[in-house]
């Protein structure tokens, strides 16, 4: 595996597209979609309900195989990998924040932040260390050893943030965390996730279609129609630029109207 | 009403197949034991009908319990699978009575069906399984296949009133629930209630306690302590389910050095997870396995002792006994060589032989006889020998070889001196240079005899002498049809024939195969539903699996993770119920002197295989259920 990059660019995407085929219909969900992520990015991918936005996350993630197109992570094609590499791909380089959690149940708190580095099988000690190190970072530290089910929604996605973030991954990928969240808990994780790529230059990419959510990200990127639509990169002040969004999120609707 | 109820099982065929599949193979159990009654073949085979009968009648019955006990497990979890979609039927307006008559509908559909398969499989089955019967019962007999009408309405009337209860319920349940309930029903949390440590450890205790006691029962104390073994036994496995060995898989957990290898904690808390939830099931498994595993050693042990204690007792294959005077002795003779040359059967071997009787003790001196009319050796039951038979005065006079009528002998638990009816003592000294005895009752002690005491014993008052005629041919299963032209002329003459003793053996056999049937299906419905439950979880597991594929947890690490949580699920009963019928066996071996190391052996390997590859087909099902490649 090819780990060079080329200057700090950790994924491109070119021409990207897909298409699904139903019942003899083909439907184009993503089409000639480029986009360009830099390390200690924190970008956010916002856009209608059935824009696309889940399928290029599926792409991304390598869930999901592009109808046309290519995606380069660290300069190497993924469409090159077979399945044991895609999956070593995602367990080493990639980090997962799920609306729905997806925390086990029958695991504790620190278990399931243990648990892709287990999958990877790294010697537990150092599993150890590394499950308390995140979890002091994302202040989970007093709930460790507590199940799913005895935490608030707000805890579940800080500790589904930190198992993310345990492997150390060269990129993050949220799919609308603040979805299941409470406005306290969403600002609570947003504020997480803002340190995390501040601090340890963590390169983030959300997907989401609010607004607020949108507004902690250096940059934002519409999509509409499987079509990229506008990007927006923020300023100095948030308040600003969620107004900017807000008014692109109005560009955008108003053109769909037209 | 029927539509939907079809349309509903068309769309839930792969949920509903197995189970289907399972009432079918029920059914076709059931038909078959039921169709017994009206087979002509068997009829015209077995002199023993009635026995086999009844007995087939009484497998029906335990058959239908263990039926109803799977369909109500089963149905429960299908139910429960379907609480949302009945939520949904009744927000959108459907009546519960109109649910209800859905859920009736789909029952007698998957009903009737099942009675159809089931019943076609026994009609097709029906001769192999007569034939396999007849084989066991060493009958010869031209088996056809007949389709019975009767034995169809049977099987319906009796799967009708398995099914029943099972659909009232399941309609009175889902009337009781409320809309938010039934929404609510299939995001149960798995919470886990507190592991009391100390109570795995006091089970533990217990369940060795109780092997001890088992183990150190004798012939005097083991009906005793069987029933206190037996209630320790379930207790304690009950405790050690429940509770120790969840203990011992969360202190496993707790050493991350071992458990959080290679996301083995995924299988560590799933597998404590699903014992804990599955405790009853489990226990019952095990400890009607381990009940049917002893039940099926003592009863092939059994069978093997009845046939060499018969074989023992009565190493004839034809005999009759007359008076030593009786002028149709030789007539007698003539008739049964005549039989056996009209039947084809050829003589092997004959004997006339003197026997010496007291005071009409007709049920225990018909086997006191003399072993060889040429020997000068007789062997008597020593407890009905008059002291007067054995002349002297003096301790040296009194005493008389000792053979053991027990085959293995159990030497030194003879008395020294054996009471006799008068109220003397005889006293008995053992000797190794005699003959070995063929007599086998237990509690009976046999002395020999020489020339002189026999013509001192013939001269007692009381004492008969009679003359029987003993014959052996090649062919002693084929002796039904010879003894039935014998037994009206030779009975009063104490005629025997080894189809008498066969009889036995074979109605034994039967209840053996009838016991090994009903056990595999018990076996089969406990294991399918502990397959159904773990399939009731898969689609709740299929998501947390699919998450696990999407941050990268390799395909083959999951697919072991799957078989670790699954395979001890199967495992632990199977070695509970091997431990448990190892100690009872042994125990029952000590005590009966009796050997079971080729029944166990045999019966704990058709319970292994059986088991594992029930839970093969568990752990692959399940994982081709919740392990869907991602499309890449």
């Amino acid at each position: 595996m090819h780990t060079t990059s080329e200057h700090d660019i950790i994924l491109e995407t070119r021409r990207l597209g897909k298409t699904y085929n139903a019942r003899g219909m083909a439907c184009q969900a993503l089409s000639d979609f480029d986009l360009t992520i830099r390390s200690g990015e924190f970008t956010a991918i916002m856009g209608p309900s059935g824009s696309g936005k889940t399928t290029l996350l599926n792409l991304l993630a390598t869930i999901d195989k592009p109808s046309s197109g290519t995606i380069q992570f660290e300069g190497n094609d993924l469409a090159t990998y077979n399945s044991p590499q895609l999956s070593a791909f995602r367990r080493e380089k990639l980090g997962f924040i799920f609306q729905d959690f997806n925390l086990l149940d029958s695991l504790s708190v620190e278990e399931n932040i243990a648990l892709p580095l287990s999958l990877a099988g790294m010697p537990p000690v150092e599993q150890e260390t590394r499950a308390a190190a995140v979890a002091t970072l994302l202040g989970i530290n007093d709930i460790l050893h507590k199940r799913p089910y005895e935490i608030s929604g707000g805890q579940k996605q800080r500790c589904a943030a930190a198992r993310a973030l345990a492997s150390n991954p060269a990129l993050i990928l949220a799919d609308e965390p603040t979805g299941n969240l409470d406005s306290r808990s969403a600002r609570e994780l947003l504020a997480s996730l803002a340190a995390l790529n501040r601090d340890r230059a963590a390169t983030i990419l959300m997907v989401t279609h609010d607004a607020f959510a949108a507004s902690w990200c250096g940059r934002v990127v519409f999509i509409k129609d499987g079509r990229r639509f506008a990007e927006l990169r923020s300023g100095t002040d948030r308040e600003e630029f969620f107004s900017r969004i807000i008014d692109m999120l109005k560009a955008l609707e108003g053109e769909s109207n037209v | 009403m029927f539509n939907m109820a079809l349309r509903n099982l068309r769309r839930c065929w792969q949920d509903y197949l197995a189970y289907f599949l399972s009432l079918s193979a029920i059914t076709t159990t059931l038909n078959l034991f039921l169709g017994l009654r009206y087979n002509p073949f068997i009829s015209a085979a077995i002199s023993s009908r009635d026995e086999l009968v009844s007995s087939s009648q009484v497998a029906s019955v335990l058959i239908l319990l263990i039926g109803f006990n799977f369909a109500w497990y089963s149905s429960d979890f299908f139910l429960r699978k379907r609480y949302r979609e009945m939520g949904l039927y009744n927000l959108y307006g459907m009546s519960r009575t109109r649910i209800g008559g859905m859920i009736f509908s789909e029952n007698l559909l998957l009903g009737t069906a099942a009675v159809v398969l089931g019943s076609a499989l026994g009609f097709v089955l029906s001769k192999l399984f007569v034939m396999a019967l007849l084989n066991i019962l060493n009958l010869q007999y031209a088996v056809g296949l007949r389709f019975s009408i009767r034995a169809l309405r049977d099987t319906a009337l009796y799967f009708s009133l398995l099914l029943s209860p099972i659909v009232l319920r399941s309609t009175w349940l889902l009337a009781r629930y409320d809309l938010a309930s039934l929404f609510r029903a299939e995001k149960a949390a798995q919470s886990e209630p507190k592991l009391r440590r100390w109570l795995g450890f006091f089970s533990l205790v217990i369940l060795l306690g109780g092997y001890a006691l088992a183990l150190s029962s004798s012939v005097a104390t083991v009906a005793v302590n069987f029933l206190l073994v037996a209630a320790l036994t379930v207790v304690s496995s009950y405790g050690i389910v429940s509770t120790f060995l969840p203990w011992i898989i969360k202190s496993l957990r707790n050493r991350h050095a071992l458990s959080w290898r290679k996301g083995r904690l995924i299988a560590w808390s799933q597998l404590e997870y699903r014992i804990r939830s599955n405790v009853n099931l489990l226990v019952t498994i095990s400890i009607t396995g381990a009940a049917a595993m002893i039940a099926l050693g003592v009863g092939f042990n059994a069978t093997q002792l009845i046939e060499r204690q018969n074989n023992a007792v009565q190493p004839w294959d034809l005999s009759f006994v007359v008076q030593e005077n009786d002028a149709r002795q030789d007539s007698y003779h003539s008739l049964v060589l005549e039989k056996i040359n009209a039947h084809g059967l050829t003589l092997t071997a004959q004997s006339i032989q003197a026997v010496l009787r007291y005071n009409s003790r007709e049920t225990v001196a018909g086997s006191a006889g003399l072993r060889n009319s040429e020997d000068t050796l007789y062997y008597a039951f020593a407890e009905f020998l008059p002291l007067s038979a054995f002349p002297g005065s003096s301790d040296q006079g009194r005493t008389v070889p000792l053979i053991q009528s027990n085959i293995r002998g159990d030497r030194a638990a003879a008395p020294q001196w054996l009471p006799l009816p008068s109220g003397e003592e005889l006293q008995l000294q053992e000797s190794n240079e005699l003959p070995p005895v063929n007599f086998t009752y237990h509690g009976s002690y046999f002395v020999f005899i020489d020339d002189t005491r026999l013509t001192a014993l013939r001269a007692l008052p009381g004492a008969q002498t009679l003359v029987s005629y003993n014959y052996q041919v090649d062919k002693r299963e084929a002796l039904g049809a010879l003894t039935k032209e014998l037994k009206p002329v030779l009975e009063e003459h104490e005629f025997h024939s080894h189809e008498f003793n066969a009889y036995y053996v074979r109605i034994f056999r039967l209840y053996l195969l009838l016991g090994f049937l009903v056990g595999l299906v018990f076996l089969a419905s406990s294991c399918s539903i502990l397959f159904f439950k773990q399939m009731a979880e898969t689609r709740a597991d299929e998501a947390r699996y699919r998450a696990l594929l999407n941050i990268g947890a390799p395909y083959r690490t999951l697919s072991g993770v799957i078989a670790l949580q699954t395979l001890p699920l199967f495992i632990i009963p199977l070695a509970l119920g091997v431990v448990h019928s190892l100690v009872a066996l042994n125990t029952m071996a000590v005590v009966l002197k009796e050997d079971f190391t080729l029944p166990i052996t045999i019966t704990i390997l058709s319970f292994t295989i059986i088991f594992l590859s029930l839970a093969a087909l568990t752990t692959r099902t399940y994982r081709k259920a919740v392990l869907r490649p991602l499309s890449t």
